[in-house]
């Protein structure tokens, strides 16, 4: 149940792309995803993807589970494309009725949308799939590290959400226990009204606060016991080391962000 | 009521890359009456299988229409058919109580009594009186060992860790089911609290809770109390013996992992010095034949 | 030396609350395994507490290895006393193995190389190495509390106490975490084990027996059952085996108080045939 929305859902494989710097792949999601709006016409959003289709294939990641990625916004994403299609107004109209009008150019903005959406989706579940939440958690610290001139606590963000991650699958079974468990004595969760609902929730929420409470309580003596004090002294047993197939991506990405801001500035083939 | 299971799959994360088959063609059946012990490794299927006997888990239907080798999937508690889908599942878990792992875990109401009428009033068909709810609390709470007056305005979490596991039963039991499932009881009390807990059972199955299913890693309470056991590896059965007969099996269960009672253990050391004991296993029954034999007179 | 000392220690949660410490003398001398027993609120959590400066003694002193425990040395006081606790699941920081059995190591600012071969060490101890880079969600409760030893023993301490290590988990996790303990004491570490399993008392060199906050009975294991009746008045049974012993006596049989099956079955044997 609440065990299937996998969380961070890292496919494990080894790759290329699994191996890169975490660092790294969150910078290319940053750029990909400014390059992809930047891009202004399809050859430049045709590059974007053919790109990530490499991506990809190198992180030997099954096109079916990209797919799925996909099928979670797919409602979305069609929705907002119709929206735009019916209320963008553009100088080739091809049929109007009342405030909606479709034209030309607002069937082409929305395929933009779509193809940026979809590309965006994929790419981001990309890094996801190849990226284990410990090393994501701590490219982003290790990126991060220079907000530790103006005091933001970096290595405190970082160590809650490897606890976050760490911990969310032991309340999700936990939620299921305590569900069950009320279900075995009559509680109905599923049935009835607004009011009757969120009344049934009552006797899981407070059961799972409580175990949320005496968990952190029990991590907390752990953590002392094992010397945790405010990370000062602290040292990293894990260093993040930037190799040659880093390199690589880092010049691929400048290619591409330079490569859609020129095309931007000297478009190829004018809408 | 009978509990008949026949031909019982379990395939957790279905068609997927994760797909673990927790349970694999489980048959057998527990008699009316029966005190039923469940034993084997965390990750045996034994949690999966309890989960089935009040619908928590259920059959999928597809196995129904698409039988495993040709066998039919049969899973029967009583009158209720649990492979159909039309079977009443409230009346279903009215029938059957369902007391969890660390049951305590579950308590959320301010009062104990309150926390002991929520399963009451949630299956009472209406809205019952007051002095019904009162009554059935009290009857409770008195059979879990535990003094109405004195603990029913109390909030459930100043109890003692061995209280709150009383309270935690009295409120599964206080429909007055016909069948108790429960999934290691005594798990994490101390030895005091875990005799205790044996002793309610004994309570219970003598008054209203007729057939008792426990799921147990302790071998000696297994075979001081329970009329048969059903020894769980791996997804599949691999005997559903009573105790006398089961630890026959020792050296097997050891082999398998599986703890012994003391008396099996020291059933097979005697072996080894050429000494027979035959006994049912209990503490008392070992205790009658050695002391037997060692009055000179032989063991039956 | 003794490695651990208290003396005249008392300590209450709360002002209205009744002291869960109360003037306790206990010493543990070192590379001694001693087992703490006690029914449910005697006082055995609230002493693992204080023994590492979780919790500080209202009155009294607490030494380790000689030095008093001052608020001041905690760091060292803790480098010195690892804890493990009951619950297998809320004792990890880090999802993956490698990464949590680091964490006090990194804690205490060793450097990076010296990190790596004290999970090694420590991963070697527990029987655990082929699981540094495994997923900790995914191990059974047994290699859990596995994991949460290795991530003391990386700090290196030479007193390990363990708080119910093993109420949570099944015979088999049971049996692993006892056979780890066992192992780590006769390399020299000092072991504390609070437990409720009398079973597991068994192995100790001496067993404590702990009762309103104070040390209530002393002496080797089969010392201490051998005193029957007095364990029931602190709400603690026989083990099963010292159970048979004594109603093997009654019968006629004669059998010393033996806590061992083989030994036990041995003295039956030539009573009876």
């Amino acid at each position: 149940m609440l065990k299937d929305v996998s969380f961070g859902q890292y496919y494990p494989v080894r790759s290329f792309v699994h191996n890169l710097d975490p660092r790294l792949k969150i910078l290319f999601l940053i750029a990909y995803i400014v390059a992809i709006f930047l891009a202004k016409e399809f050859l430049a959003l045709g590059i974007c993807a053919a790109l990530l289709v490499f991506g990809v294939a190198f992180a030997h990641i099954p096109a079916g589970k990209v797919l799925r990625s996909v099928k979670g916004v797919l409602f979305l994403v069609l929705f907002t494309a119709a929206i735009n299609v019916l209320f963008y107004r553009g100088k080739t109209v091809y049929w109007e009725w009342g405030i909606f009008t479709v034209t030309f150019e607002g069937i082409m903005t929305s395929a933009f949308l779509v193809v940026r959406l979809f590309l965006l989706v994929i790419c981001s579940s990309l890094l996801t799939y190849t990226t284990t939440p410990v090393a994501l958690t701590d490219g982003l610290e290790s990126l991060l590290t220079p907000l530790k001139w103006i005091r933001f606590p970096v290595h405190e963000l970082a160590l809650i959400m490897s606890i976050a991650l760490r911990f969310i699958p032991i309340l999700a079974d936990e939620t299921d226990r305590i569900m069950n468990a009320q279900k075995a004595r009559g509680a109905e969760l599923d049935s009835g009204g607004l009011a009757k609902r969120i009344r049934a929730v009552v006797p899981v929420l407070i059961p799972l606060l409580l175990s949320a409470f005496r968990r952190a309580d029990e991590l907390g003596d752990a953590m002392d016991a094992r010397c945790y004090t405010d990370g000062k002294h602290r040292t990293k047993y894990k260093k993040l080391r930037f190799s040659w197939r880093d390199l690589i991506v880092f010049v691929l990405i400048a290619a591409l962000v330079a490569g859609v801001s020129v095309m931007r500035v000297y478009p190829v083939f004018a809408l | 009521m009978r509990i008949v299971v026949n031909h019982l799959n379990y395939i957790y994360n279905d068609r997927s890359p994760f797909a673990v088959q927790a349970l694999k063609d489980v048959s057998f059946t527990i008699e009316h009456g029966e005190f039923f012990g469940i034993i084997g490794h965390t990750g045996s299927g034994k949690s999966t299988f309890v989960q089935h006997l009040n619908g928590l888990i259920r059959v999928p239907s597809s196995l129904k229409r698409k039988p495993i080798k040709g066998d039919m999937t049969e899973l029967r508690v009583g009158e209720f058919d649990l492979t159909s889908k039309k079977t009443d599942f409230r009346a279903l878990r009215r029938n059957v109580g369902m007391v969890f792992q660390y049951p305590e875990n579950q308590l959320f109401a301010e009062t104990v009594f309150e926390d002991v009428a929520f399963g009451y009033r949630n299956f009472f068909d209406g809205k019952p009186e007051k002095g019904q709810v009162e009554s059935a609390v009290r009857e409770a709470l008195g059979i879990v060992g535990l003094d109405y007056e004195t603990v029913k305005n109390v909030s459930p979490f100043d109890l003692s860790g061995g209280q709150k596991r009383r309270v935690a039963i009295a409120g599964v039991i206080v429909t007055h089911p016909e069948v108790l499932v429960l999934d290691e009881p005594a798990a994490g009390l101390d030895p005091l609290g875990k005799q205790e807990i044996m002793r309610l059972l004994h309570r219970l199955h003598g008054s209203w809770c007729k057939t008792i299913v426990v799921v147990s890693h302790d071998m000696d309470e297994i075979a001081e109390n329970c009329t048969r056991v059903a020894v769980f590896a791996e997804g599949t059965v691999k005997y559903v013996l009573p105790p006398r007969e089961l630890f026959h099996h020792s050296e097997e269960l050891l082999s398998l992992g599986l703890d012994v009672p003391l008396t099996a253990k020291l059933c097979l050391e005697l072996e080894k010095q050429g000494v027979h004991i035959d006994c049912d296993y209990t503490t008392e029954d070992f205790l009658r034949k050695v002391l037997a034999l060692g009055k000179g007179g032989t063991v039956c | 030396m003794k490695a651990l000392e208290f003396s005249g220690v008392c300590f209450s949660y709360g002002e209205s609350e009744r002291p869960a410490i109360e003037k306790l003398d206990l010493s543990v001398e070192e590379g001694e395994f001693v087992a703490l027993l006690g029914h449910n609120g005697s006082g055995k959590s609230t002493l693992a507490r204080l023994a590492n400066g979780l919790l500080t003694a209202d009155s009294g002193q607490i030494s380790v290895f000689g030095r008093p425990i001052d608020g001041k040395n905690l760091f060292g006081i803790r480098r010195d006393v690892g804890v493990v606790f009951q619950n297998p699941d809320s004792q990890a920081v880090a999802s993956i193995v490698e990464d949590d059995v680091a964490f006090g190591a990194e804690n205490v600012g060793l450097p990076r190389e010296e990190i790596g071969d004290r999970i090694g060490f420590a991963l070697r101890a527990v029987g655990m190495e082929e699981f540094r880079t495994a997923t900790i969600a995914r191990l059974s409760g047994g290699q859990k509390q596995r994991i949460a030893i290795a991530g003391v023993l990386a700090l290196r301490p030479r007193i390990m106490i363990l708080d119910e290590a093993t109420a949570m988990l099944d015979p088999r996790g049971r049996r692993e975490i006892v056979e780890v303990v066992k192992k780590l004491n006769e390399e020299g570490i000092t072991v504390l084990m609070i437990t409720h399993f009398m079973e597991e008392a068994l192995l100790a060199s001496r067993a404590v027996v702990m009762n309103c906050g104070t040390v209530a009975m002393e002496g080797t294991p089969s010392e201490i059952f051998e005193r029957h009746e007095e364990l029931l008045k602190y709400n603690l049974v026989l083990p099963r085996i010292g159970y048979l012993c004594r109603r093997l006596r009654e019968g006629g049989i004669r059998v010393s108080d033996t806590l061992d099956i083989g030994t036990l079955a041995k003295e039956i044997a030539s009573c009876v045939s």
